[in-house]
């Protein structure tokens, strides 16, 4: 998806705070939610205003079906384990049917929060190719983590770390100058499997600042210390920071840094790996989209068993981000 | 910390540990033969020459991408750059072209699945090694044009042979190599378009231009055929980190090991447990160590060589160190590892003596112990205090004994210290010494025991980047304490620098080792309910066994799981199979396998590393440690063992499933 309308400057991107009451405002046709219990979850698609509304079911959550919501006025859709996230997007467009969607704009609205982090780029990979001109995207921040900077995110093993699928680019075979940037989180485990994964490459950490709140920066490096061994030696200039709630930001700040890598000498294959927060991750998501295949870029995610049910306390405040596509020519 | 971002990356003289983080220029350079003549790039265990393909195993910073990369281009093309060398010599006496690529590389992965069929992918996968590795090649035959004459003058005719090896040649709008680079380039680049883009409904159609084994062998047999000077030079492909390949993958590979031809041979690096597959797609054979390719264990073969390893570790080590403020030479980084001597200050050690007197005074009242803990502060150390209530607890396990005069008969003892030569404290203490230290250093709250160079070699266990990752650690953290200020050169680091840095380096091994998913989860809880028991050992009043961190185990009578457990935790390197294992002495005689926990995870769990006693493990005991046996029955065997080493010694009568021998150990102290 290489733009050609050179639709690369990410800060034209819409991106407001939005309370529960003015998202009430705005009518969609399809508002689609990842379930989980945390208020953050709950409210917004409580107060989110549709004519359909869809719950989505991630097995990673392990829910059981007594757990799941069941309240009149909103579908379910519910993942199945032998799906891998293009089959689960493409069984859930599915069933949101496009072609129902009035046209313009603000038909369909994704609340990316409780969404795993693989599903949400392909997503947006999957409605671009399906022809879909743009949809809005909300994304709750919590006033904290649970356990601050004991939280846990992942739980169990990881299943395996590899390429997103759709997100698997151009390979360049020479891997003297592989790049690995890392939107590093909260979760070391990931960070480090990620790291090891690419071993070879130099590593760049994407670091959430400003982040969602004052202490989670502080909070954010204890945990990334923890993965110091597989990360190695990563000098300061290689450490950048992008806003965590701003998806065209980080956008932005990814291109900067390849731009500077490759000034410098040359990046062979870039690899991508957002494990902060889902809006870095929908940020990750665009700048492969349009500027992945030109730079040899691909995104590789460590794929965990399972994931905490609730990770946040309380609802801080709400997030919304219009993402647009170009204009399609000739089917590209 | 004056920084809140310093804990990412700690200073010190050493950086760098992974040779994925080093430049081609710093694998030359940091290149250390293991043995060898100097000059002559062999190694005793490894030839670059060998016509025959040879695997190297290895676990985790083993050293063997090093060792691939350095008998590979770019590196050696590095090494052809000093002075006015004739690269053609060089090749020559060299006698190989190494062309090095890593199996990650390819991200199989994404040749899987996306609602296409194995057989498929098979053929998709084989065409796009051939690429790849034909791309590998002719980037090195690239690197030498400018350099090798005999390359520049028969170019023409080495596109010409590179065309002819395809079934359906490409159309080349520049006809030279790097026209022929650039071509496949953009073929190999298609196909990755395509295999991405799958999973949005785009065709997985393209035209296979030529059979497996075309490129591979074809481009090296142009190039000897039209080239004299590499009529009897070897080609040799390393294939680094094999184990990211899928099985069928791998099957792929083993294919082209199996039906080689000059002047071909393969390099495969792969962790010890990376190797999925030994199956061919020629007729499902297999290939075979000693027929098809040589295997080497390569961390093995360093472990093996004491000495020759302390050696090349410390001078490893000061590769590193010598350019950065650090020890400059090996002498001098041993200074920085001296040991003072030893200045045990005992006098606050009394918890024991203190234990024993409510224990005794519960059951005989305050009066009764008197006399032998007045007889126990006569001994010279806490040590034979300890031996001699080691032999008071011996003699209570037995059961049914007169506690009195078990008493009498240890102050009878301690009355006779010393008895001659055989003196049987002194012989307890001989024996339990190590674990005795440990418990006094316990009670005192003390935990820092001085450790030396010589004991962290041995903690590596014959890894190369976990010797480098434990002094890398230490000089850390002397560095943070200001040892620097001064002659940081040979100052002494300081015992508190050396815990911290081990430790760090410990729980990284045991972190970073293990594999993901849940068997990963299975094989960390399993070495930790080991090393549990173990400690368990360590701690006891009773020890069943000194200095115990090895087992013995009848592989053919244990569960499936246990097995598997238990062989895939020494292909990680978390267990060491000593060579030899020991005879069960019951009816069977049959030879017992015999481990060993990695050496590097034991301060954990403030474990030695003296090797000595043997647990043999049977049973329910080796089912709840390495076989799916949940926390609760570990938990009973732990509490079961605990009893049974410790006062009032309950269930002391010998357990059949714990049974322990003298040990058949090798009496190795820490030094």
């Amino acid at each position: 998806m290489n733009d050609p309308h050179g639709i690369d400057e990410y800060a034209m991107y819409y991106r407001n705070p939005v309370s529960l009451s003015d998202l009430g405002k705005t009518r969609y046709d399809v508002f689609v939610s990842a379930y989980n219990p945390s208020d953050r979850v709950v409210d917004v698609f409580a107060k989110a205003n549709a004519s359909r509304k869809l719950w989505v079911v991630h097995q990673e959550y392990g829910f059981h079906d007594t757990d799941l919501p069941n309240g009149s006025g909103s579908d379910l859709f519910v993942g199945v384990d032998d799906d891998d996230e293009a089959s689960f997007c493409g069984k859930l467009v599915d069933q949101i049917d496009l072609d129902s969607l009035e046209s313009g704009r603000r038909s369909l609205c994704f609340d990316f929060t409780g969404f795993m982090r693989p599903h949400i780029m392909h997503l947006v990979l999957l409605l671009y190719k399906r022809g879909l001109p743009g949809f809005d995207c909300v994304y709750s921040e919590p006033v904290r983590y649970a356990r601050r900077e004991r939280t846990q995110f992942s739980i169990g093993g990881i299943r395996e770390t590899r390429q997103v699928r759709g997100f698997e680019g151009v390979a360049a075979p020479d891997s003297t100058d592989d790049l690995l940037i890392i939107g590093v989180g909260y979760d070391d485990r990931l960070i480090s499997e990620v790291a090891q994964f690419k071993d070879a490459a130099r590593k760049v950490m994407v670091i959430g600042f400003p982040s969602l709140r004052a202490d989670m920066y502080q909070q954010n490096l204890l945990r990334v210390a923890l993965a110091r061994e597989a990360l190695g030696d990563v000098p300061r200039r290689w450490r950048y920071f992008a806003p965590a709630n701003d998806p065209f930001a980080t956008a932005a700040v990814l291109a900067d840094i390849a731009d500077g890598r490759e000034a410098g000498g040359g990046v062979g294959n870039l690899y991508l790996s957002p494990l902060a927060t889902k809006a870095q991750a929908l940020g990750f998501a665009l700048f492969y989209a349009f500027e992945g295949e030109r730079r040899n870029a691909s995104i590789i995610f460590p794929f965990s068993h399972g994931y905490q049910q609730e990770t946040g306390v309380g609802l801080a405040r709400t997030w919304r981000y219009t993402v647009e596509f170009p204009m399609q020519t000739n089917g590209t | 910390m004056a920084d809140i971002d310093q804990p990412l990356s700690l200073r010190g003289p050493i950086r760098a540990v992974k040779s994925n983080d080093l430049t081609d220029q710093q694998i030359q350079d940091l290149w250390i033969p293991f043995d060898g003549v100097e000059g002559d790039r062999r190694l005793s265990f490894y030839d670059p020459c060998n016509r025959m393909a040879t695997m190297v195993l290895g676990g985790k910073g083993s050293g063997k991408t090093h060792m691939l990369r350095f008998y590979s281009f770019p590196v050696q093309g590095l090494r052809y750059q000093r002075g006015d060398v004739d690269w053609t010599e060089e090749i020559a006496r060299d006698g190989f072209v190494g062309i090095y690529t890593k199996a990650g590389g390819l991200n199989g992965s994404r040749f899987f699945g996306k609602g296409e069929g194995l057989e498929v992918w098979k053929i998709v996968f084989a065409y796009y090694l051939e690429l790849w590795l034909g791309i590998e090649f002719l980037e090195v035959v690239t690197s030498m044009l400018s350099k090798v004459e005999d390359l520049r003058f028969h170019e023409r005719d080495l596109v010409n042979g590179f065309l002819s090896c395809f079934d359906n040649p490409p159309e080349l709008a520049e006809f030279s190599i790097a026209g022929l680079l650039a071509n496949l380039k953009e073929v190999r680049k298609d196909i990755d378009r395509r295999v991405n883009d799958l999973v949005f409904g785009g065709p997985l159609r393209f035209r296979v231009r030529c059979s497996p084994g075309r490129a591979v062998f074809g481009f090296p047999q142009v190039v000897s055929a039209y080239c004299p000077s590499f009529r009897s030079i070897q080609f040799s492909y390393s294939i680094d980190e094999y184990e990211n390949f899928l099985p069928y993958q791998q099957e792929s590979v083993n294919t082209l090991l199996r039906e080689r031809e000059s002047p071909v041979t393969f390099r495969i690096g792969a962790r010890t447990y990376g190797v999925k597959s030994r199956r061919t797609n020629s007729a499902d054979e297999d290939i075979r160590a000693g027929s098809e390719y040589e295997e080497l264990m390569l961390d093995q073969q360093l472990r093996e060589n004491e000495t020759k390893f302390g050696q090349f570790a410390r001078e490893m080590v000061v590769q590193r160190t010598s350019g950065f403020g650090g020890p400059r030479t090996v002498a001098e980084l041993d200074q920085c590892f001296s040991i003072n001597a030893a200045s045990t200050d005992e006098s606050q050690a009394s918890r024991h003596l203190d234990k024993l007197e409510g224990e005794l005074s519960a059951i005989l009242g305050r009066a009764r112990p008197q006399s032998l803990l007045g007889l126990l502060r006569t001994l010279p150390s806490a040590i034979l205090q300890k031996a001699a209530i080691y032999h008071l607890y011996q003699d209570v396990a037995k059961g049914n004994v007169d506690l009195v005069r078990a008493i009498g008969r240890v102050e009878a003892l301690v009355r006779d210290f010393p008895a001659g030569s055989d003196d049987p404290l002194r012989r307890i203490a001989g024996h339990y010494g190590g674990d005795f230290e440990a418990q006094l250093r316990r009670d005192g709250g003390t935990r820092t025991e001085e450790r030396s160079l010589g004991d962290f070699l041995v903690m590596s266990e014959g890894l190369p980047r976990v010797f480098l990752t434990i002094m890398k650690n230490i000089f850390a953290w002397a560095e943070f304490e200001g040892h620097r200020e001064g002659n940081g050169k040979t100052e002494q680091i300081s015992p508190e620098a050396r815990r911290r840095g081990l430790e760090e380096a410990s729980r990284w091994f045991f972190r970073d080792v293990p594999q993901s998913g849940k068997e990963g989860e299975l094989l960390v809880a399993a070495i930790d309910r080991l090393a549990t028991l173990f400690r368990v050992n360590r701690f006891a009043d009773k020890p069943i066994e000194s200095s115990l961190i090895q087992f013995s185990v009848p592989l053919n009578r244990i569960s499936q799981e246990a097995r598997d457990r238990i062989n895939n935790a020494e292909s990680r390197c978390l267990l060491i199979r000593r060579e030899f294992g020991e005879k069960d002495r019951s009816a069977s005689n049959e030879i017992r396998a015999k481990y060993q926990l990695n050496r590097v995870i034991c301060p954990i769990y403030e474990l030695p590393i003296a090797r000595r006693g043997t647990a043999r493990l049977d049973g329910h005991i080796i089912e709840a440690v390495f076989g799916d046996a949940d926390e609760d029955e570990f938990s009973r065997v732990r509490s079961k063992m605990r009893r049974r080493l410790n006062w009032p010694f309950l269930g002391a009568k010998k357990d059949p499933e714990l049974a322990l021998n003298q040990g058949s150990g090798d009496g190795r102290e820490p030094s």
